[in-house]
């Protein structure tokens, strides 16, 4: 008679070939059901005849893997007799405490490259080539569990030969569950844009060379979505990219075939190939050789240049013919990634001149990661391909938060106990696409995650598209709003789990401030782990007509310019703005009720009061052009004052009133920009050495937007530990927007009411 | 100096002569004439609309316009887009020590051509005097008692996937032409104060309307937003046939402003079967306050509460609710 048992095997069990073990004995036994990791170690349900489990057990004990130790096997009856016909291995995905990992995709792996490449082999050339070390997961997996079924590669039913690798414990495709070959597996189509197909497979690759040594505007799918492919060699064809995305300056990333082509075009430090070569595969911001080819369109603003390797065979298939190729997000500006085959016929049309596709749908959509390298360790400036949904874990966090971060570059998280899972990046909220993805991406997360929200966290602004959600789709929920800069603040002591006490210096774009201002220049100190005290901030000035100033730095400028009370006239007349608009302006500065703190405006202001940016076409771009120019070696600072109260001013008049002299004595745009971002530094400085007196603080905390600055971020470190502080920033959480999710799980975690 | 005093608003003497000298002399008609502590009313039909306004804008006297005019429009219109015909209005005043007399009586008389204009009485009325600097010189409030005689009231719960969307003109004047005053721009900016029962009677006896609404305070961006939400639909808008002036537009520009949020006076928005828009449009477009009409969206099944902006290279920008200020958002 047939019965059903439960066999846990607890040791030293995982990680030593042990499940392997397990369904050979069993099939030897003829035993059928399953195996998997579990808590306690691995969980067996064995059906058989009585005598053939005896016998399994025993062998278990008996020929168990070399390195593994058994300390354990407890028996005990099944519920039920399910009557399985196999014997299966079961891939949980949860790590030895139980939490569920949901692996992040992978570039190809060196293995599956040489097979690739091996022209006896049968795999010789397919471009979807994968094993159990690599290729695609987050973006195909529809649920959980993580079964071949469950995938978006449910429609190509394996050939034998797959089949027979698939189902081999001994081979290193086994249960590989995107496994596949040219017999079997997606195709590749190079169609039109008319949807004609022009050539299939391999053919179609030599088209693609072709076409874009050509200087055509190549759509390609990669792995979370469509890419467009020029050659950044051919000025006219960037220009041409540039047109139709309607993109002006915005920088392009590139894809360099390997470490060698990048040297060609960029500087590589040991930790920029090291982090180009990771399993992320982000694109890193190098610095630009000055004998670089690359065409200056790729990216007129500054001197670095966006580059990552290739991460799935078909990217290296193309890059054979290609030192570089712009590899850019193909999308409308503002939109979310183009990835579903219909929608790239429609939306791409009028930029890309072919498509060329494949038939294995993509079902979630990600992003490039794009990571910068600051004293040997990755600052991550987005967080996307490689890295989502990887979990941060954050001892002690509570079960069932959902924050839903901020409004642009948005991203949200979720706990499980220990662990904060946050989401890729999703965009400006303000567009139907992006918030369409940004819904679907909770809902997708809240499904993948077995998860319930229980508590919802968001930024404290009421006019964040999250704080209506908040309220409209959670209403039942205990909710928390949380002031912006604070989360920023706590989604570095998070990450990198600081303990106070501390100081935090959040430079930022702007933030809805708990005195209803604009804040983005804090200093908060933080005595114990519950409270970050607001000890400082930049001196308020005019924000001129909100979002206006962001896309209008002029604005800001003239903020600036007339709180010190100097004559206008003389420091405007050069701006690019209408005669009338500027009047306009001027006459409403003295009856703004809109303060701001912001040190973004603050770079921005400084940037256009020296002619380099009006009127900005893409996000930080003032600031950038700022930076670019700025000279490093530049020792010289400016003034600036503390005004003695609680909290503290930065009082930026004598800042701006040298800067304007510097201008009318005809100073260098390197020296003054050199000299100014010095002063930024010294204002931490004379922050953080109060703050020092005060309270014994050495441990200076950096985020904000504003720090993607290099020139700043690398200038306060040395300053900063010069004078032995410790400075911190984090690392795989963004100091952007697309942070604050983190930090708002965190500061939740530690207000919400039992 | 002719200048309200307390005294005005205190139910004495010099109340009583304003009554006479100003409300009667301009507002008056057989129902204010009785001079009771209510208006007895008769009404043609059982079935009524009943509703309230209350006015505080600065400057008080615009291009197009002034508090006066706004007060009795504002009503109104309101109650012509719920299908009823306006007949009475009360009238509440409450001034601030100091109002200049004269300037109260041009109000006063602006509110009676409105009222003459649109045909309703104005048949109860009071009036209240604040300190000097308690208010801001006027403050009016009036309630409206229309009759309904449609077959069928339109309602913000009625818009239908597949429905257009209809607009009688420019959008955004009234707020432009408050904001160019305030700020002193010197431009081409009227507000479009102006009422509406006479085209929505048109309207109304012509087709099957769903839903209809006076995009006034919030603008076009409120008035959409509270209809979807309603109706539980999504609203596309089509950028490009909106009609905004181009001064309002440039304005708009200048001073960060989105002109769907901007204040209309003088605007219905009309939501009713595709079948018939054209028709209705081209019905419009034969009225005076309808020369610029167009259709300039469509009512979608989904996204569910959600207004958006369509243009020519296919991005769709969602209208939120507005704020009422101007935060930055943009991190
Ligand atoms: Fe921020
Ligand atoms: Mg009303
Ligand atoms: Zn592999
Ligand atoms: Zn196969």
């Amino acid at each position: 008679m047939k019965v059903s048992k439960k066999i846990t095997v607890s040791g030293l069990v995982q990680g030593v070939g042990f499940r392997p073990f397990i369904w050979r004995i069993a099939r030897e036994n003829q035993i059928t059901g399953w195996v998997k990791n579990s808590l306690a170690g691995v969980e067996i349900l064995a059906e058989g005849k009585e005598h053939q489990i005896a016998q399994f057990i025993k062998t278990i004990k008996k020929d168990k893997p070399p390195l593994a130790i058994i300390e354990k096997i407890s028996v005990t009856q099944a519920k039920k007799i399910y009557n399985f016909e196999t014997f299966e291995i079961i891939e949980s995905y949860r790590d030895k405490e139980g939490v569920l990992i949901v692996p992040a995709d992978l570039p190809v792996c060196e293995d599956c490259l040489k097979e690739l490449y091996d022209k006896e082999d049968r795999r010789f050339r397919y471009p979807f080539i994968n094993c159990t070390n690599c290729g695609p997961r987050f973006t195909i997996i529809e649920k959980l569990p993580y079964d071949r079924i469950n995938t978006s590669m449910q429609e190509f039913p394996l050939c034998p030969e797959c089949y027979e690798e698939y189902k081999n414990p001994e081979n290193r495709r086994f249960h590989a569950e995107p496994v596949a070959c040219s017999a079997c597996g997606p195709q590749l189509f190079l169609y039109d844009t008319e949807k004609n197909l022009i050539a299939q497979d391999d053919k179609a690759i030599y088209r693609v060379y072709k076409l874009l040594k050509e200087g055509k505007i190549l759509a390609l799918k990669s792995l979370g979505g469509y890419h467009l492919a020029v050659d950044p060699l051919n000025p006219q064809a960037v220009l041409h990219l540039r047109q139709r995305k309607r993109r002006e300056a915005k920088p392009f990333a590139l894809m360099v075939r390997d470490l060698v082509s990048a040297k060609k075009y960029v500087l590589l430090t040991k930790a920029e190939e090291k982090l180009l070569t990771s399993k992320i595969r982000p694109i890193v911001l190098c610095r630009r050789k000055k004998s670089s080819k690359i065409a200056r369109e790729v990216s007129p603003d500054n001197n670095y240049l966006g580059i990552m390797l290739p991460y799935t065979p078909l990217h290296y298939l193309i890059m054979e013919h290609f030192d570089a190729l712009i590899m850019t997000s193909a999308n409308l500006t503002e939109e979310p990634i183009v990835y579903q085959d219909e929608e790239a016929f429609i939306k791409l049309k009028g930029i890309a001149d072919f498509i060329l596709t494949n038939n294995r749908p993509i079902l979630r959509p990600v992003d490039d990661s794009v990571a910068m390298i600051h004293k040997n360790k990755p600052v991550i400036i987005r967080r996307a391909r490689g890295l989502a949904p990887l979990p941060v874990k954050v001892s002690g966090i509570r079960e069932g938060i959902l924050a839903l971060g901020g409004q642009l570059k948005n991203s949200f998280a979720l706990t499980k106990k220990d662990y904060v899972y946050l989401s890729q990046y999703f965009g400006d909220l303000d567009n139907l696409l992006s918030r369409r993805s940004y819904l679907k991406g909770i809902e997708d997360f809240c499904n993948f995650f077995e998860f319930t929200p229980k508590i919802v966290a968001f930024d404290l602004h009421p006019g964040y598209f999250t704080s209506t959600l908040a309220e409209e789709k959670y209403p039942k929920l205990q909710k928390i709003p949380i002031q912006h800069h604070k989360a920023h603040l706590a989604a570095v002591v998070a990450e990198k789990r600081i303990s106070p006490p501390f100081m935090g210096v959040i430079f930022d774009g702007t933030g809805y401030g708990e005195d209803g201002m604009i804040w983005g220049g804090e200093f908060f100190v933080a005595l114990t782990d519950e409270k970050y005290e607001r000890i400082a901030h930049l001196k308020y000035f005019p924000l001129l007509d909100g979002d206006d100033a962001v896309k209008k730095p002029w604005k800001s400028a003239l903020s600036l310019i007339a709180t010190t009370g100097v004559d206008l006239s003389e420091n405007i007349s050069k701006w690019e703005v209408a005669a009338d608009e500027l009047e306009l302006a001027i006459n409403r500065l003295s009856r703004q009720t809109l303060y701001t703190s912001s040190i973004g405006r603050l770079f921005d202001g400084v940037s256009a009061l020296l002619g380099l940016k009006t009127i900005i076409s893409y996000e930080g771009q003032a600031a950038v052009l700022l930076e670019t120019r700025a000279q490093k070696e530049e020792t010289g600072r400016y003034d600036f004052n503390i005004i003695d109260k609680f909290p503290y001013e930065i009082d930026y008049k004598p800042l701006i009133l040298e800067i304007l002299e510097d201008k009318r004595k005809g100073t260098a745009i390197e020296v003054i920009s050199g000299k100014f971002h010095n002063t930024v530094v010294e204002m931490i400085v004379a922050v953080a050495e109060i703050v020092k007196k005060s309270y014994g603080i050495e441990k200076i905390l950096f985020a904000g937007g504003v720090f993607q600055n290099r020139i700043l971020l690398q200038k306060a470190f040395k300053r900063l530990q010069s004078l032995n502080f410790k400075p911190v920033v984090s690392e795989y959480v963004p100091v952007n927007d697309q942070g604050i999710a983190l930090g708002q799980v965190y500061i939740a975690n530690k207000l919400i009411r039992e | 100096m002719d200048l309200i005093t307390l005294a005005h608003g205190a139910g004495g003497k010099l109340t009583a002569k304003l009554i006479d000298n100003l409300f009667k002399k301009y507002l008056g008609n057989e129902y204010l004439f009785q001079g009771d502590d209510g208006a007895v009313l008769s009404l043609p039909t059982s079935k009524i609309v009943f509703s309230t306004d209350s006015f505080v804008v600065s400057p008080r006297i615009f291009p197009g316009g002034d508090i006066g005019k706004l007060a009795v429009y504002g009503t109104v219109n309101d109650l012509a887009v719920m299908g009823a015909k306006p007949l009475f209005l009360s009238l509440g005043l409450i001034l601030e020590e100091g109002l200049m007399i004269p300037e109260l009586e041009r109000i006063i008389q602006s509110i009676a051509e409105a009222a003459k204009i649109t045909g309703v009485k104005i048949v109860t009325g009071d009036t209240k005097v604040v300190e000097k600097g308690k208010g801001d010189q006027i403050y009016i409030n009036t309630s409206g008692i229309g009759v309904i005689n449609a077959p069928f009231i339109p309602t913000g719960r009625a818009a239908k996937p597949g429905d257009k969307i209809l607009v009688n003109g420019f959008l955004g004047d009234h707020g432009a032409a408050i904001l160019a005053c305030r700020e002193n721009i010197t431009g081409d900016f009227i507000s479009d104060c102006a009422p509406l029962n006479d085209l929505i009677e048109l309207i109304l006896e012509n087709f099957p309307v769903h839903t209809m609404r006076d995009p006034s305070r919030g603008g076009l961006a409120a008035t959409l937003n509270e209809i979807a939400k309603q109706s539980r639909v999504g609203i596309e808008l089509w950028e490009e046939s909106i009609p905004i002036r181009p001064q309002v537009k440039t304005l708009c520009g200048y001073l960060g402003l989105d002109a769907f949020a901007l204040a209309n006076e003088g605007k219905v928005v009309v939501i009713l079967p595709s079948e018939v828009a054209t028709e209705v449009l081209e019905t419009m477009k034969t009225h005076p306050l309808g020369q610029n009409a167009a259709i300039i969206g469509e009512v979608k099944n989904e996204p569910q509460g959600i207004v958006y902006l369509k243009n020519a290279f296919g991005g769709e920008r969602i209208i939120d609710m507005p704020l009422g200020e101007n935060l930055p958002r943009i991190c």
